[in-house]
């Protein structure tokens, strides 16, 4: 999309007045064309500001689903969340998969009670649906992200059965989105990759024209609910989540690592990984960051090995993004194992599940590197011990037994 | 008002703690409005005619009965160690610090604390002037658990202490109801009992 089109679309008032409307207590930053973000934080206070920002080369417009008394001040130590908005963040492989996808999820939600819902179409071909910060108890405050990602856990579960084939693989439902801090595309900003605007929708089955920057009608809207109308939904997906994570608990791996286990002895996703990662690099990094923890690495060595190997990504993280994960996962009391192989909005969704025979037998990637590691010390203490038993027995005799191997004229290797 | 968390919360901190844990003087009628809350949604939820109609209903009455059961729990709890400090005060003669307290529970602590002073008094110092108690008669025998009922008025759905969900009810229905519901709803004048002949008939 050409620049001039771009400061057409953004100059005008109504779409100016709605993104500084939903800015309202949000953390709101610009992206630039080479994917990079603007400033953090920032906001938007006014109109003008919006014109200023795609002048400054910025191309979209992205906002925190959290709400804070001051967006400016979350760089100090102690700032105060506001609250939070539920947030389902659809990544669709196509359009209409999206669109049956949305429909399905929204049903689900207005069976449970909730009927304060506001969708988005992405720009592309996913959906983004909310629940406003009203519909949730004022003691959910401080319940970020774990309470938004227990409701997407739950809901996913929910509608796996009513979802096709076709869709369950096209679509996923990105938790990565639910993370402190994380950043999704405004409504009216544009997305600049489809050159399509990210419009509010009441239907996800919308004509895609109205998406046209030249053809969108900006609908004043607020996000407004009745006041603790989802609690019934936190409260069933919370449950559901504790039961979910009681079972895992009891599944994941409990061995120990003596010193550190050497990449040779890593599965494939983790050997996939490590060669560079087109989409999914967030997910990768918390894969890394996880498995190697687990496999004994100290994180020096966690953090270089995770620097270098972003350089690999086309598009690289900030590194800031993978030097603050580290420095928070360094602050942990214990290190977690990577997610294991079922969850499939990993392995499988990266495209980095390739098992072999040994991955048929774990059922998570750091058992596979351990199980592998043991064999191999195994059987090269065996190799040792055989050959110092070698070393140990006498040459043999001309005049030796008929039972000794050298009898028989063949090397041990030959019998 | 109220969310379950916070009532987890309050679980937690009283199974864990020897002493009762402070409650906010308003807290079993907060509970009250918690379960009133659910139930009224529980009314909407049974209205949706969707396709997930009944998976969320099930959801939701596992939650409402693990809610209760939490409640049942606390309850139970706060009963014992409000028995146990009667106990100790008739015991010992410590007046016991009821701050803690809800002004229900106190009401209960009342009852109790009379009730055991009256057994010393009556009993244990009759005993021991040698004076005899009176002989009583057996006692009946137990009474049936349920009972059937008619109902005169619109019952909303509730959370027995049974933890099963019982109603709505519609004027006219029959329904089979623990005794303590049956007295409730008899009292309330929206239910009357129905004779064993004419339960039969």
């Amino acid at each position: 999309m050409e620049d001039s089109a771009l400061l057409t679309y953004y100059s005008r008032d109504d779409v100016a007045t709605a993104l500084v409307d939903f800015a309202r207590n949000r953390e709101v930053t610009g992206r630039f064309a080479d994917g990079g973000y603007g400033r953090r934080p920032g906001t938007l206070m006014y109109p003008g500001d919006v014109v200023e920002m795609v002048k400054q080369g910025m191309k979209s417009f992205h906002c925190s689903v959290e709400l804070w008394d001051n967006p400016m001040t979350l760089d100090q130590p102690k700032v105060s969340r506001k609250g939070w908005d539920f947030l389902i963040d659809l990544d669709c492989d196509t359009l209409d998969h999206g669109r049956e996808a949305a429909d399905i999820l929204l049903e689900a939600l207005k069976a449970h009670g909730v009927t304060s819902i506001f969708t988005k179409f992405s720009g592309r071909s996913g959906f983004h649906i909310f629940l406003p910060w009203q519909a949730f108890h004022d003691s959910l405050r401080s319940s970020f992200p774990e309470v938004p990602r227990a409701i997407g856990a739950y809901l996913e579960d929910f509608v796996a059965d009513e979802m096709s084939k076709e869709v369950k693989d096209g679509v996923k439902i990105d938790s990565i989105a639910i993370a402190p801090r994380h950043l999704i595309r405004m409504p009216y900003s544009l997305n600049e990759k489809a050159g399509l605007v990210s419009i509010p929708v009441k239907d996800p089955w919308f004509d895609l024209e109205t998406a046209r920057p030249e053809q969108v009608k900006v609908v004043p809207f607020e996000l407004r609910a009745r006041p603790g109308e989802a609690m019934e939904l936190a409260e069933i997906a919370t449950s559901f989540l504790a039961k979910k994570q009681a079972t895992r608990r009891t599944e994941a791996p409990r061995m120990e690592v003596k010193g550190r286990i050497e990449p040779q002895f890593f599965p494939p996703c983790i050997q996939l990984i490590l060669k560079g990662m087109k989409d999914g690099k967030k997910r990768s990094e918390f894969i890394l960051r996880n498995f190697l923890s687990s496999a004994g690495w100290d994180w020096a060595s966690i953090e270089q090995l995770l620097l270098e190997w972003n350089l690999k990504n086309p598009e690289p993280l900030r590194p800031a993004y993978i030097e603050s994960h580290i420095k928070w996962s360094r602050a942990q009391r214990e290190n977690l194992p990577p997610p294991n192989c079922d969850r499939k909005e990993y392995y499988p969704e990266l495209g980095i599940c390739q098992p072999d025979d040994l991955c048929r037998t774990v059922s998570n990637p750091i058992t596979y590197a351990l199980k592998k590691h043991r064999r191999y010390m195994f059987a090269r203490k065996e190799e040792e011990r055989r050959q110092s038993s070698r070393s140990k027995k006498p040459s043999p005799a001309p005049e030796s037994s008929a039972d000794d191997e050298g009898s028989t004229g063949k090397t041990p290797n030959q019998g | 008002m109220v969310s379950f968390e916070e009532l987890r919360e309050v679980h937690r901190k009283e199974r864990a703690s020897p002493k009762l844990v402070a409650l906010a003087p308003t807290f079993w009628k907060e509970v009250a409005d918690y379960f009133l809350g659910k139930m009224q949604k529980y009314e909407e939820l049974r209205q949706q005619t969707s396709r997930f109609t009944d998976k969320v209903l099930g959801q939701f009455e596992r939650e409402v009965r693990n809610a209760g059961r939490v409640i049942s729990e606390l309850y139970t709890l706060r009963e014992k160690k409000l028995l146990l400090m009667a106990w100790s005060e008739v015991a010992t003669k410590d007046r016991k610090d009821l701050r803690d307290l809800t002004p229900e529970e106190r009401d209960m602590y009342k009852v109790i604390l009379e009730q055991l002073k009256e057994g010393r008094n009556t009993m244990l110092a009759g005993v021991l002037a040698g004076e005899k108690a009176e002989e009583k008669e057996e006692p009946p025998a137990p009474e049936p658990e349920t009972q059937q009922v008619r109902i005169l008025e619109n019952v909303a759905s509730f959370l027995g202490t049974d933890l099963n969900l019982y109603g709505p009810y519609e004027p006219g229905q029959l329904a089979e109801l623990p005794l303590r519901y049956v007295k409730l709803l008899v009292d309330k004048g929206k239910a009357e009992i129905v004779s064993a002949f004419e339960g039969k008939s």
